[in-house]
Parts: structure tokens; sequence; C-alpha cells
């Protein structure tokens, strides 16, 4: 019979996986919000992400912290390069087109990771530390902090978008780019922004993933499936529904383990997901127009 | 320009001539060199194995080369592809060795599934497969001297570490299993030794490439067992016990050379790893030519010969089909394979050099050649099992204990 303890632990270690997902899913489903395809290769950039910052804690950035910062405008650097020298091309295209575009990104990305680093795991040289506990429930130090750097993040995204000029052009451009283009505003300079910021949010999340896991060329890779489940269950677009849905998704996929079988646990998080589809087909605070 | 059809016909007989005289046939037949292949996994998760696997078998080609060769003083040629330790790209190489590369050998085949890849191509292209994969299904599969698992299967993991874990005298166990062949058979084979031996152990399945595994670790405690046994990789290896480090309740580990390796150590600290135990393969240390091996392959690859527990056994694959060659006579894989047994097993005269055990086959002795990473006796299922043996981590290293015979 399972405890209460049991069952609050659950949840917590779920909020804790699903705020690396929100992290990683919300740049992906922005992206795909406003050019209408999958970007593959989003996930490669949180793996790229933890890479630069190992690559720059071992040398010239010894302060981890200090190094994540860099790492992360190091991916911010790649997506807004992405952004101009490809997608921007390709603008208009099919959106098939884009997706396989995106896939072959994402293997450049990996293997140019491998060809530099190889294929052994690698980690954080970060000292282990004992959990917090707070009555029976224990949390992880690290855990404590991704969870709080995630809300932090989201709740940031929130004010930008809901009560700044910035977020106002940047709803404008999501809704409508034709619309906002024609009323004046600089789309094109919106949407650099947003592909820089959405690229910095993967590379965040890949940081925070390494802390937890180990590095490898494919730490992003698994990521995809969950991060695109996310983005469906929120509503295509929607920053608080990824946000909330990536934290769903954790709790399921917890809950599936302990509770029912651990190879189990996609089928539970797609299972919840197809109920929830079935019930609103747009998701969770996604809209009708973008469901379609 | 133009071509005249009679142009045509004549470019058409010359490709023809080039492609009758091209194939394999006329490099089996007549050529100097003798073509044999490794496919190790040279990158991705089995890249800690496979660059050393390679390696030692470059050392047996260049030994055997440098003896002079064999049948008549053809030396051998090798071809190397990597696995990626993945089917996909397996299949890909195997078939660029066989096809493109003309080889008789595809040696050197990590993970099973792999090795379960590959197995039907090479036995249809006629190629003889030595490998280090674990699965049972290998060990059932009908093999007809094509294929010869020579790294320890799983059900033979899974045996030494359910018999050490009796040996402590533990009575309650968990198991954490990858689930995959391998994880699955290590489990199943864990449980039934432990059971058998009087104890109770609960086997937890679990998916890699998950950002945690605490879930799967809190069900594994949950029955207080005194020891967690591992069926798994080094990096769902890793964050397992980064997380166990984390939650504090105190147990011992057991897990395989693969997973809990220097590699498991460098991750998770010397705190977190302390006490516990990997069992593995181990190298014939009293075979008077491992001390060689030794000290080129770690003076070349930086890397102890036990840190990897392939790479001395890789050696051995390549001479033992080289003496198989010597005494069939031939170098096609059709015919050598059925003299591998007759070369590496009991009865004959032991042989540890590979100078002696050529000179013992073409004198016309019956040799039972014993390898460097194991004695390379082949049961009647076609697996030669290594010898195995226990290390402990103790302060950031793992400390050899001793052979573990099940």
């Amino acid at each position: 019979m399972p405890s209460l303890i049991q069952l609050l632990q659950s949840v917590v270690d779920g909020i804790a996986n699903g705020a690396i997902l929100a992290l990683i899913a919300v740049g992906l489903s922005v992206i795909f919000r406003l050019n209408k395809f999958v970007n593959v290769a989003h996930v490669d950039l949180a793996t790229v992400g933890a890479y630069a910052t190992l690559f720059l804690v071992s040398g010239f950035l010894p302060v981890f912290w200090l190094a994540a910062l860099a790492g992360i405008a190091v991916v911010a650097l790649i997506g807004y390069l992405s952004h101009r020298l490809v997608y921007r091309r390709l603008d208009g295209q099919r959106s098939i087109t884009l997706i396989i575009t995106s896939i072959g990104v994402a293997f450049m990305l990996r293997y140019l990771v491998t060809f530099i680093w190889g294929s052994n795991q690698r980690s954080f040289d970060l000292p282990l530390m004992r959990a917090v506990r707070f009555g029976d429930i224990r949390i992880s130090p690290y855990d404590l902090t991704i969870v709080g750097i995630a809300v932090a993040i989201f709740v940031g995204l929130f004010v930008i978008m809901r009560y700044t000029s910035l977020g106002r052009a940047l709803r404008a451009v999501a809704d409508n780019p034709s619309l906002a283009r024609v009323s004046g505003l600089r789309t094109e300079h919106l949407l650099t922004i947003i592909w820089v910021a959405a690229s910095a949010l993967a590379g965040i999340g890949g940081i925070l993933l390494a802390v937890k896991t180990v590095i490898t060329p494919y730490l992003g890779w698994a990521m995809l499936l969950p991060a695109f489940a996310a983005m469906i269950f929120g509503g295509v677009g929607s920053i608080g529904g990824t946000f909330v849905a990536a934290i769903i998704i954790g709790i399921v996929s917890e809950f599936a383990a302990m509770y029912w079988l651990p190879t189990y646990r996609l089928a539970a998080i797609f299972g919840v997901i197809v109920i929830v589809l079935l019930l609103r087909p747009q998701g969770l605070f996604g809209t009708k127009a973008v469901a379609k | 320009m133009q071509f005249t059809r009679r142009d045509v016909l004549k470019a058409g007989a010359a490709l023809a001539t080039f492609a009758v005289a091209s194939p394999r046939n006329v490099w089996a037949q007549g050529s100097e060199e003798i073509r044999m292949g490794t496919l190790c996994p040279i990158t991705k998760a089995g890249s800690i194995f496979g660059p050393g696997m390679q390696k030692a078998m470059e050392y047996a080609a260049a030994d055997i080369n440098a003896l002079g060769g064999i049948l008549g003083g053809r030396k051998i040629r090798l071809f190397s592809e990597d696995s990626q330790s993945e089917p996909d790209a397996a299949v890909r190489a195997a078939k660029k060795l066989i096809e493109i590369n003309h080889v008789e050998t595809v040696l050197g085949t990590w993970s099973s599934g792999v090795t379960m890849a590959i197995a039907p191509i090479v036995m249809q292209g006629k190629v003889v497969n030595m490998n280090v994969s674990g699965t049972t299904d290998l060990r059932d599969m009908k093999k007809d001297d094509w294929i010869w698992p020579v790294g320890g299967s799983n059900i033979s993991y899974g045996n030494m570490m359910g018999t050490y874990a009796v040996k402590q005298g533990y009575k309650k166990a968990s198991f954490l299993a990858f689930n995959n062949p391998s994880g699955l058979t290590l489990g199943e084979e864990f449980k039934r030794v432990f059971e058998k031996a009087g104890g109770t152990c609960e086997v937890i399945v679990y998916n890699p490439n998950q950002p945690s595994y605490r879930a799967e670790l809190t069900r594994a405690l949950a029955s207080k067992p005194e020891v967690i046994a591992l069926g798994s990789y080094l990096p769902d290896t890793t964050i397992l016990l980064k997380e166990w480090y984390v939650m504090d309740q105190p147990v011992k580990w057991i897990g395989p050379i693969w997973a809990v390796s220097p590699a498991l150590i460098q991750a998770v600290g010397k705190e977190a790893s302390e006490g516990i135990v990997s069992i593995g393969a181990v190298p014939n240390i009293d075979s008077p030519a491992y001390a060689r091996f030794q000290e080129r392959y770690e003076a070349e690859m930086k890397q102890k010969v036990l840190a990897n527990p392939f790479a001395a056994v890789a050696y051995d694959m390549l001479v033992t089909c080289a003496l198989a060659m010597e005494a069939s006579g031939s170098s096609k894989a059709e015919d050598f394979r059925k003299k591998i047994r007759e070369v590496s097993s009991p009865p004959g005269k032991k042989v540890f050099g590979l100078d002696e055990a050529l000179k013992a086959v073409r004198a016309g002795e019956k040799i039972d050649y014993e390898g460097i990473g194991g004695n390379m006796d082949f049961d009647e299922t076609g697996e030669a099992r290594p010898y195995f043996a226990s290390w402990v981590a103790e302060n950031g290293e793992l400390v050899l204990k001793g052979r573990v015979d099940g």
C-alpha cells in the first residue's frame, strides 16, 4: 500500500524533472507557433549548452555559474546563427522542408559535439550533496535549485509577455506575423529575439539536466519526445501551458514508475495526453486556431 | 564524342572481366594477404571498450605478421569498422566489410543487440564472428561454428554476481535491470542463484535515457534489501548512484564491470562509490604472454588492461582464428571455422605463446590455446567463458580482490 509520504515524494521528484522539461519544451513550442514547424535541433541545443559549459568550466571559467552563463550565451549565439543562416532563408517553405532541415542541423550539432568531445560520458565536477529533509520528504539541493531557477524564469517570461511593450509586440508577432508587420512592428527583429531566447532556454535546460545526470551527445535528444508531448499537451505557443504540462508529465511519469511499472512511464504520459486532447484538442492552454 | 555499339560492348566486356576478377574469390585464393575484419564499438555506449579491443587485435595481427605470417608466409591485413554500439550502424558496417572488403572475419562485436543484428549477415556471408555479447539467445541459436561468444554471457555474469552476493551472506536483495535482453537475463540469473541459496530478490526493470531513476530506486529500497545488484550500463548507473547518495539510505551495491568501472568512480566520486563491488571478466594473468600485452597496451592506450575487460580477449579472438587457419590449411572462413574449437579447447597440449602455438600446429600437434584474455575453452554451445574476479571501490579506486568461481 503506497504511503502518503511516497506519494508526496513522487510529486516532488516529478516537479523537479518537469521543471527541466519545461525549460526545453517552451522554446520548441514558441518556435512551432511562429514558424509552423517542429525544430528538431532545439533539443540538441540543450546538449550543446551542457558541453559548452563543461568546456568553459574545465578551462577559462572555473566558476561554475559563470561558465554556465557563458555556455547559455554560446547556445543563444548558435540559435541566432541557425535562424539567420538557415531557417530565415527557408521562410515560406513547406513545414516538412523545415523539419527535414532541422533534423540536418540536429545531426550536425550532435556529431560536432561527438567529434570534439567524443562519446564517453562526462559530468560536471560538482560535489554530491545529501538531501534536504522536510519531514520524511527528501529533496536534493540541486533539485531545489533547478525548480527555483525554472520558476523564476517562467515568472519572468510571464511578466515580460504580459506587462511590457516587448511582450505585447512578441505576442502580436506570434498571433499574426503579417498583421504585425503591416502594423509597423519590426517582425524580423522580434523573431530573432524569440529564436535567441528560445535557444538560451534550451541551453539552460541542458545544463540543469546535465547537473542531474551525465553529459553525452544524446543528452538533449532523449528529451525530444517528452518535450514534444509537453508542447502539444500545454497548447502550442502557450508558455504557461507548456510549464504546467511539463510539470504534469513529470509527476505522471513518477507515479507510473512508482505505482505501475517503471517501464510504462511513457505509456502513462501519452495515455493522459490522449485523454486530455480528446477533451481539449488544442491542449490545456492552446487556442483552437493554432491547433488547426 | 560519340559511342558506337562496339565501344559499349567493349566497355561492358572489360567491366565484366574486372567484376569477375575482383571479388573475394581472387583475394581468398591467390593473394598473399589474409583479410580479417574487426567491428568494435569505437563510438557511443561501448566506446570505453572498442578502441582498446581494436588495438588489441592490431597487436595480434602485428605479432603474427612479425613471426612471418601464416599459411606459408601470408600476412594478415585488418579492415576495421565502427559498430557505433548500435545495430543499424553495425549492420551497414558488417555488410561493407563482407561485400566490399571481402574479409573472412568480423571480430569484436559488443552488445547483444549488435551481435544479434549482424548474426544472419555473417552466417549468410560465410565469415566468422567472435564477440563479447552476452545474450542467452546467442547461446541458444544454431551457430554452426560461425559465431563464437567469448566475453562471458549474461548468464555467466548474473551467476557470478549472485554467487558473490550469496558468499557475502546477503539474504535480501533487489535487482535493478536495464530494459534489454542483457539486463533482464542478468536479473533472472542473479535472482535464480540468490533464491536457490535461500535469499529473496525483487527485480525492478527500468528504461534508459531518463533524467531521474528516483522512483525505481525508491522501489528497490522499499523492501529494505542488504544489497542492490545492477544489470545496467555506465550512464544509468552513474545517475542511480548519484540519486542514491542524495537519498542517504545505506545499502551495498554489486554491478558488472561495464557499469561499475573506473569511469563510474570518476563520475560519482570516491564518497558515493565507496564499497561498491564490481564483477567482471579478468585476463589470464597466469599466462606468460600476458605481461607483454599488458605493458604495451597500457603504455599506448593509457588505460589499464583491467579497466577494459574485453581488450585481452580481443587479442585472443584474432590469434585463435589465425591458429585455426593454420590448422585447416586455409584462410577461408568456411574451412577454418571447423578448427576453432580444436585449436583452443581441451584435449590438447596447453600452449600460451603465439610462437609456441604456431609451431605446435605446424608440427601437427593437438593444442589447447590458452589466451591472455581467457582460456578460450568453448563449451558445447560454442561459448568460451572467461575468468571472473571481483573488485571493490576503495578510496576512489577499484581494487582487485581476486577470482570469483561460480
